[in-house]
C-alpha cells in the first residue's frame, strides 16, 4: 500500500491517564478509512495528534515527507507545511461565530494563502454550491441547522485544499436521510483523490462508506477488518 | 381603640426620631445647638495670612481670620469653635446651619451681599496683575494681554474680570482650584499672568521667585464675614464688634502682625465708622456681574459657555476612549500572549493604575512631571484619562479574549492562519464582541470622570457649572441645565451600544 500518512508507536498521556498507548496504523492514498470505537477510546485525539494540536510523549506521525516527532513541541515550519496537507472537521464544527458563511469559508484561502478575495469567493460559492448550502451564504452559524453546518464546515475545510481530510465525528448531528447524503458526498471526495480519516462510533455509517475500519479501544488500535 | 393607641405609638416614635435627629445633626435645627460656641467656619487650606496648621503645632489654627474669629467670639461672650470647610462650599455650609459665620477671606460681591448676611468689611484688597519678570515691561494691564492666557481662582472676583476681558480684549481665562498653581505655571510659561488679590500675590511672591506684581490695580474689593440671612440679628451685633476693633485699634494690629497693614486700610475703616456705603467691589462695573442678573437671565448668559464646555467635555471623552481602548488592547494582547516578563510589566502597570486615584495621577503627569516634560492641559487631561482607562479596559478584553472557547483558535489554526492572524481576524473581534457592554458602561463613567481634569485648569462642563453657580450663587438652576447636558451625551452613547450589542450579539452557546 502506497501509505499517506503512518502512525508509530504514539503515546500520549493526559497527567496519570494514558490516553493512546503506542498507536500505529497506515493509511493509503484516496482510502475512505473509519475510526471506531466507544466514546472516550481516543479516536478524536488520534486525529488532533495527526492536525498537529497536540503533543505527544513518543512516537512519529509521517504524513508523506513530513514526520511528527513525540517529546516535545512541533517546530513552527514543520507545523506550517502540515497546514497545507491536513484539514479538519471538528465535532462541534467551531465555524467563526462572528462570520457569515461565505466568509467562514474564504476567509482561510485569502488570508493563508493570499489568494485574491474575488477569486476566493468565487470558489467558495461554487463549494457550497457543491455542498447544497449556496442558499446560507450570508446566514451566521448560530441561524445554521446540525446538517447544514457540518457541510459548511466540510467546505471551510476543502476550501484550502488539503490532500488528507479528517473528519470527527461527522454523523452526531444528522438524520438518516442526511447520513445518505453525506456518505455519497465523502465517496465523492474520495474519487477526486482527497484521502479521508473519520471518526465515528456510528457502525453503520461506517461499514457502508469506508474503505477500511479501524478499532480503537482503551487508547490501542486494536483490530483491522 | 387599638388601632388609635398603635397611631399614638407610631407618631411618638416619629416624634422621638425627629428629636434625636435634632440632638445628632448640630445642623438639623435652625437655633444653634450650643449657645456658649461661636461655630466659624474656614478652609485651612488657604494657608497662612488667612487661615492656616501651625507649622510647629499641626493641632492648632493661626492666621488673621482665626485672630479675628477669637475677637468676635470674646465679644460676643462665647467660644471660638472651628469648623473644617472647603473654601467653595462656605456659603452653602453657612446657610444649612453647618456653622454660624464664614471667615476666611471671603470676598465682598454682590451676590453674597443678596444671598447672604454679610458683615461689614474688615480688610481691603487690590487685585493685582503679576507677570513674569521678562515680560514685566510689556504686559502692564489687562489690554496687553490680547490673546494670552491668564490665569486665577474660580469663582472669584477676579475670574469675573477675565470673564470681561475675555471679551473686551481677546485674553484667554484660565480658572485654578488653588491660589498656588497658577503662580507656578506662570514661571514655567504655562500661564502668561496671574490675577489674584494682592495678599495672595505677595504671599507667593515669597515663596516662588520669577515673576513680578504690577503696581497698578485692576480692581478693588474687600473681605466680609458671611452669615446665613436668617441670623441677621448677629450680623449687626458682629458689625459691633468689628466697628470697635476698627476704632480701638485691634484689627490694625492683627494685620499688623500678619504683615499685610497699608494705607488702604484706614480709609476704609473711617468709611465703614462713619456708616457710608462702601461698594462690593471698586474699579469693576459690577453690574456685569452674574449675581446682579435674574437666574433665568444668567442662566441664559452661560449656557453657551455651558454648551461649549459640554463640547470639550465629550471631545475630551471620545479621544480619551479611543486611546483607552487602543492602549487596553495591546495590554491584554501584551499580558495574554507575551514572555513571562512582558505579562509581569504588563500587571505591574494595571495594578499600579487602579490602586491610586485617578486625580493623583492627573496631578503627576501634570504638576508633577512639568520639570521634564511641560504637557499642554488638555494633553495632560487626555493622557492621564486614557492611561488610567487603559488598565481597566485591558482586564475587560484580557477576560473576553480568554473567553473565545479554544476550538474556534484551533479552527483557525488548522486552516493555516497564523497566530497573529487568529487574534486579529478570529480571536480579537469575538473578545471585542464580548467586552462591548462593559466597555459602553466604562466610556459613560469616563464622559462622567472626565470633570475631574477639571483641576488641570481644563474648562470641561462640570467645572463651568460650578463657576456658574458660584457666581449666581444658587445651584439648583446650574444643577439641573448641567445634568441635562450630561444626559444629552451619554443616552445616546446607550442607545447606540445597545443597537451594536444587538447587531454583534455574541453567541450564547
Amino acid at each position: 500500500m502506497n501509505a499517506m500518512l503512518r502512525l508509530r508507536e504514539v503515546c500520549l498521556a493526559r497527567g496519570p491517564r494514558q490516553v493512546l498507548a503506542g498507536v500505529s496504523f497506515d493509511v493509503g492514498r484516496g482510502e475512505l478509512v473509519a475510526l471506531m470505537g466507544p466514546s472516550g477510546a481516543g479516536k478524536t485525539t488520534v486525529l488532533r495528534v495527526i492536525a498537529g494540536l497536540e503533543i505527544f510523549q513518543s512516537g512519529t506521525v509521517h504524513l508523506e515527507e513530513l514526520a511528527l516527532n513525540g517529546g516535545g513541541c512541533h517546530p513552527p515550519a514543520t507545523l506550517h507545511s502540515l497546514r497545507g496537507k491536513v484539514g479538519m472537521v471538528f465535532q462541534f464544527h467551531h465555524l467563526f461565530e462572528h462570520l457569515p458563511v461565505i466568509k467562514n469559508v474564504w476567509l482561510a484561502p485569502v488570508h493563508a494563502r493570499r489568494i485574491p478575495l474575488r477569486e476566493a469567493e468565487r470558489q467558495a460559492r461554487d463549494l457550497l454550491a457543491a455542498l447544497g448550502v449556496e442558499h446560507r451564504a450570508t446566514a451566521l452559524p448560530r441561524e445554521l441547522s446540525g446538517g447544514e453546518a457540518e457541510r459548511v464546515a466540510i467546505a471551510r475545510a476543502l476550501a484550502v485544499d488539503p490532500p488528507l481530510l479528517l473528519l470527527d465525528e461527522p454523523t452526531a448531528s444528522l438524520d438518516s436521510a442526511r447520513r445518505t447524503e453525506l456518505r455519497d458526498l465523502l465517496r465523492g471526495l474520495t474519487r477526486e483523490g482527497r484521502t479521508l480519516l473519520v471518526a465515528t462510533h456510528d457502525e453503520e455509517f461506517a461499514r457502508s462508506c469506508a474503505t477500511r475500519v479501524l478499532r480503537v479501544k482503551e487508547g490501542l488500535v486494536l483490530e483491522e477488518c | 381603640m387599638t388601632v388609635r393607641r398603635r397611631k399614638y405609638a407610631g407618631l411618638i416614635r416619629i416624634a422621638s426620631l425627629a428629636g434625636l435627629a435634632t440632638l445628632l445633626l448640630p445642623g438639623f435645627s435652625a437655633a444653634p445647638s450650643q449657645a456658649q460656641d461661636l461655630r466659624w467656619a474656614g478652609d485651612p487650606e488657604g494657608g497662612a495670612p488667612f487661615v492656616e496648621s501651625d507649622p510647629t503645632h499641626p493641632d492648632k489654627l493661626v492666621g488673621f481670620d482665626v485672630e479675628i474669629a477669637v475677637l468676635v467670639a470674646r465679644g460676643l461672650g462665647r467660644r471660638a469653635s472651628f469648623i473644617n470647610i472647603t473654601f467653595t462650599s462656605i456659603d452653602q455650609s453657612i446657610d444649612r446651619g453647618d456653622a454660624d459665620i464664614g471667615l476666611s477671606g471671603i470676598e465682598d460681591t454682590p451676590a453674597r451681599r443678596a444671598a447672604m448676611a454679610t458683615t461689614v468689611p474688615y480688610y481691603q484688597f487690590r487685585e493685582v496683575l503679576s507677570v513674569r519678570d521678562d515680560d514685566a515691561s510689556r504686559f502692564r494691564t489687562l489690554a496687553d494681554l490680547s490673546g494670552r492666557r491668564v490665569a486665577t481662582l474660580g469663582g472669584t472676583i477676579a475670574y469675573e474680570i477675565l470673564l470681561r476681558a475675555e471679551r473686551e480684549f481677546g485674553i484667554q481665562a484660565i480658572s485654578y482650584d488653588d491660589d498656588l498653581h497658577p503662580y507656578s505655571d506662570l514661571v514655567i510659561g504655562r500661564v502668561d499672568a496671574v490675577l489674584l488679590d494682592n495678599v495672595l500675590a505677595e504671599r507667593r511672591s515669597r515663596s516662588i521667585s520669577g515673576f513680578t506684581i504690577q503696581p497698578q490695580s485692576i480692581a478693588v474689593g474687600q473681605y466680609v464675614g458671611v452669615l446665613a440671612v436668617r441670623n441677621a440679628g448677629l450680623r449687626d451685633e458682629v458689625d459691633k464688634i468689628l466697628r470697635r476693633a476698627m476704632g480701638d485699634g485691634t484689627l490694625e494690629r492683627i494685620f499688623r502682625k500678619w504683615h499685610v497693614w497699608n494705607d488702604d486700610q484706614p480709609r476704609l475703616y473711617a468709611r465703614v465708622l462713619a456708616r457710608e456705603p462702601v461698594p462690593a467691589v471698586g474699579g469693576f462695573e459690577a453690574t456685569e456681574m452674574a449675581a446682579t442678573l435674574s437666574t433665568w437671565e444668567a442662566a441664559l448668559r452661560y449656557l453657551p459657555s455651558l454648551i461649549r464646555a459640554s463640547a470639550v467635555t465629550i471631545m475630551l471623552s471620545c479621544l480619551a476612549m479611543a486611546l483607552a481602548v487602543l492602549l487596553g488592547m495591546l495590554i491584554a494582547s501584551g499580558r495574554v500572549y507575551g514572555n513571562r516578563l512582558t505579562q509581569a510589566l504588563l500587571m505591574g502597570y494595571v495594578e499600579i493604575m487602579r490602586g491610586t486615584p485617578i486625580l493623583l495621577q492627573l496631578f503627576v503627569l501634570y504638576y508633577g512631571v512639568a520639570g521634564l516634560i511641560r504637557l499642554p492641559a488638555f494633553a495632560a487631561a487626555l493622557l492621564g484619562l486614557a492611561f488610567n482607562y487603559a488598565a481597566y479596559e485591558s482586564e475587560i478584553y484580557r477576560g473576553a479574549l480568554e473567553a473565545v472557547p479554544a476550538g474556534q483558535l484551533e479552527a483557525g489554526r488548522i486552516l493555516g492562519l497564523s497566530e497573529r492572524q487568529v487574534l486579529a481576524l478570529v480571536r480579537g473581534p469575538q473578545a471585542f464582541r464580548l467586552a462591548l457592554a462593559p466597555m459602553t458602561n466604562d466610556f459613560v463613567a469616563l464622559l462622567k470622570d472626565s470633570s475631574l481634569v477639571s483641576v488641570l485648569t481644563v474648562l470641561e462642563l462640570t467645572k463651568q457649572t460650578q463657576i456658574f453657580a458660584t457666581n449666581i450663587g444658587s445651584w439648583i438652576i446650574p444643577g439641573l441645565l448641567c445634568a441635562i447636558l450630561y444626559l444629552a451625551m451619554s443616552l445616546p452613547l446607550a442607545a447606540l451600544a445597545r443597537r451594536l450589542e444587538k447587531r454583534w450579539k455574541a453567541p450564547t452557546a
